[in-house]
């Protein structure tokens, strides 16, 4: 055995790499806090580990991108796992890198002969933080090309090129196919080569100079690396990879964890919660605060107050040459770590309390699931993503109803975003509609005259309001009885998926119903003004017939004021007529009636 | 002499020729042009309450790259009729960082979440609560051909204080 060993010794020489890594002496001896570079060295080999097996997946197009990222979420092995290790490693390897320049700069690690080293420690943060820039976009979500607008804007920001410089990163004037392959060219090529360089260069350098301590070594050279340093750093890399993992698996264990994947990019959606990921709400904070200065405040922000830090510590070696100069040092260090902490709790602290951005924050969120159970569920064609979304009712009817009708109605007292209108609404709450619940409300004398039915519309005053307010309200057992079958009856017309089951046990009573609303039986007196199936016309109030039906919703939203519904009286309501020519296509129109109805996709 | 020409010339060769198509994005200047699009019919239009904005969403072709896309999402305006009767549109950009603005018709204000900006429904900014916002939204050209709304597309610059196109 021991003859292979030399003969592959002879031709490669590794025992004496082995001695040199291995058993390399270490200045005072091995100590925890040396482990901390190497847990480093760690993480960015797990970073371009995952990486690489990512990139095996990944389809960098403004059309296969997302969908790429789903991919590997629900469908590769143990893919959620391996993107929420890259995902975690990434927050890791910042952290990391920041502990590691601070220890830097209490061990006055910038001092000769190590100033290149130290420059080179910077370089590696500066890249290492354009590499998680450049990831973020990658999945192609709303969330993340809404971010990746706005740090386009402040790159143009930049005296001189800024519009060239945006240009160039954008790959042209909009986002899309080009602003995803620069940016991935970016993040797996340009950049890692760059970090591997630095690391390369500055473990040669650490080879050369060691490690600064802030003592002098009282007995040099006497501890190898191997086995107690070496088992430090085991110790510290696995810490630290146990911590990436437990995040990992807390954000959920399976393909609706790992890592967040928000709902595909639609320049039709506008995001509502725009952020920057936690670790650069500082920036996002600070950048806001100069902002307030005054128009030169944005480039003072974003431009001059970060060069100059970086200015800063890049004259370190000059600086600290003094004690006092490298207690300035020290000290800007500590004043930015605590501007960092406290301006990060500061937006944290605003946005929780801020009731609006909850909201739309859960809205995101709601989003991010309902695209991917769509995409786990239906086939996704070429148009990918955005188009299942497109084609979703439950997504495009909240959206719709809030930009369409919410203007006037409510969805469950709110804009159906879940965002809660101030003023009063001039129009029904529809949540529900025609359902028996909401029937029953609509004939009750004191919830008819309410704004969730008619209260805040001309038909307050109007012929149904008195009919329920006076022969309603006057109604004895038997008429009350009545009225509660053919309401029954009347809410089975929508045949709406939330009331299959009761409404197929109930089809007698139904049958009943159907003859007290046509007024073949009983003395409700429904078709005096209104049409049922073939008795009594549409004289006096919309048609019964097929109440709540998706033909009847779509025919409503499409025109109001057809003489079935609510006639061509501009006295009496204000609903515009939204088809034809108006402003929902047919399509629109079908999704609102979907959604209006419950009707959308539920996963088996 | 010769070595060192020679080397430099052909280590240069693939960096220049890498450059030039790195440099490419430089050379177009084409989406940002105006483009004609059409908003909505006369009966849409018609429908506009005085005062009240309303969010359009514009469809045209779209190139992005390789790809030509026919009835593609180009970007989403608001149009409101003034009460002598003319028709405003807004780019519904920021013209703070780009970020999406949206209406709340139940405050009569437009409202962006990312400094949390406000502007009076007719565009302007409001005094004391439109955050770091230097300039008003971006108005648009609107043209009405037979009763039809058209609106001249175009995108602006952002974080400057005055309308620029990008």
């Amino acid at each position: 055995m021991t003859r292979f060993f030399d003969w592959f010794d002879d031709r490669t020489g590794y025992r004496q790499v082995l001695a040199e890594t291995l058993h390399r002496n270490i200045t005072g001896g091995p100590r925890w806090r040396y482990s901390v570079g190497r847990a480093l060295l760690f993480v960015f080999f797990l970073q371009m580990v995952t990486g690489l097996a990512l990139w095996a997946s990944y389809s960098p197009s403004a059309h296969t991108a997302w969908e790429s990222v789903f991919h590997i979420q629900y469908h590769v092995s143990g893919g959620w796992f391996l993107r929420g290790l890259h995902y975690y490693g990434n927050q890791a390897l910042l952290i990391l890198l920041a502990l590691y320049l601070m220890m830097a700069i209490v061990a006055r690690a910038y001092r000769a002969p190590r100033e290149i080293m130290w420059w080179l420690s910077i370089g590696f943060l500066l890249v290492v933080t354009v590499i998680s820039i450049t990831g973020e976009l990658l999945p192609w979500d709303e969330k993340n090309v809404a971010a990746a607008g706005v740090r386009a804007e402040i790159v143009s920001l930049t005296p001189g090129a800024g519009e060239q410089l945006k240009h160039l990163l954008v790959g042209g004037s909009e986002f899309g196919h080009l602003s995803l392959t620069r940016f991935f060219a970016l993040h797996a090529g340009f950049l890692p080569a760059i970090a591997l360089l630095i690391l390369l260069v500055y473990a040669n350098l650490y080879r050369r100079f060691g490690p600064a301590t802030t003592s002098e070594p009282t007995d040099p050279g006497t501890a190898p690396y191997w086995p107690n340093q070496a088992v430090r750093d085991a110790i510290v890399c696995a810490a630290v990879l146990a911590i990436i993992m437990g995040f990992t698996l807390a954000h959920g264990m399976g393909p609706e964890g790992g890592a967040p994947l928000y709902a595909p990019y639609d320049p039709a959606r506008t995001f509502p919660a725009p952020r920057p990921p936690w670790y650069f709400l500082f920036l996002y904070k600070f950048l806001n605060l100069c902002e307030h200065l005054g128009r030169a405040g944005s480039v003072v922000g974003a431009i001059v107050v970060p060069g100059l830090v970086v200015g800063f510590f890049l004259l370190a070696p000059w600086i600290g040459r003094t004690r006092s100069g490298h207690m300035l040092i020290f000290s800007v260090f500590s004043l930015m770590a605590g501007l960092i902490v406290g301006l990060t709790l500061l937006v944290l602290r605003e946005d929780s309390s801020d009731r609006v951005f909850v909201q739309n924050w859960k809205l995101a969120q709601e989003q991010s699931a309902r695209a991917q159970l769509l995409a786990a569920n239906l086939p996704m064609g070429p148009a990918g993503g955005a188009e299942l979304l497109r084609n979703d009712s439950l997504t495009m009817g909240r959206h719709l109803f809030s930009r369409k009708c919410s203007s006037c109605h409510r969805y469950g007292g709110e804009d159906g975003l879940g965002r809660t209108p101030s003023d009063s609404p001039t129009a029904p709450d529809l949540k529900g509609f025609a359902d028996r619940a909401w029937l029953k409300g609509l004939m009750e004398p004191d919830k008819i005259v309410s704004p969730h039915y008619f209260g805040g519309t001309n038909f307050k005053d109007g012929d149904m309001v008195g009919f329920v307010k006076d022969t309603v309200a006057e109604y004895d057992d038997q008429q009350k009885k009545d009225l509660e079958t053919a309401l029954i009856a009347l809410s089975a017309e929508a045949k709406l998926r939330s009331q299959a089951a009761l409404d197929a046990a109930d089809a007698a009573r139904i049958a009943a119903g159907a003859e007290l609303l046509a007024g073949t039986s009983g003395s409700l007196g429904c078709v005096d003004c209104h049409k049922f199936r073939d008795e009594g016309d549409s004289s006096g109030g919309p048609d019964l017939t097929g109440y709540g039906s998706k033909k009847w919703l779509m025919d409503m939203i499409r025109n109001p004021g057809h003489e079935v519904y609510y006639k061509t009286d501009p006295k009496k309501y204000n609903m515009p007529a939204f088809g034809g020519q108006g402003s929902l296509s047919e399509r629109d129109i079908e999704l609102l009636a979907e959604w209006l109805r419950g009707e959308w996709y539920e996963a088996p | 002499m010769l070595a060192l020409f020679l080397g430099c010339l052909t280590l240069l060769t693939p960096v220049a020729s890498a450059t030039l198509a790195l440099l490419d994005p430089l050379r177009r200047r084409s989406a940002g042009r105006g483009n004609k699009v059409k908003v909505t019919s006369a009966q849409g239009a018609a429908q506009l309450k005085p005062g009240i904005p309303e969010c359009f969403v514009l469809t045209g072709t779209r190139s992005d790259a390789w790809n030509t896309l026919p009835n593609e999402t180009i970007g989403t305006i608001f149009l409101v009729r003034n009460n002598d009767g003319a028709l405003t549109a807004f780019q519904a950009i920021c013209p703070h960082q780009g970020c999406d603005v949206s209406y709340l018709p139940a405050e009569c204000r437009f409202f962006c979440p990312c400094h949390k900006a406000n502007f009076q429904a007719d565009g302007s900014r409001v005094k004391g609560d439109s955050g770091p916002v230097c300039r008003d939204l971006d108005a648009l050209e609107v043209e009405v051909r037979d009763g039809e709304v058209w609106v001249d597309y175009k995108k602006f610059r952002t974080g400057l204080d005055r309308k620029e196109e990008a």
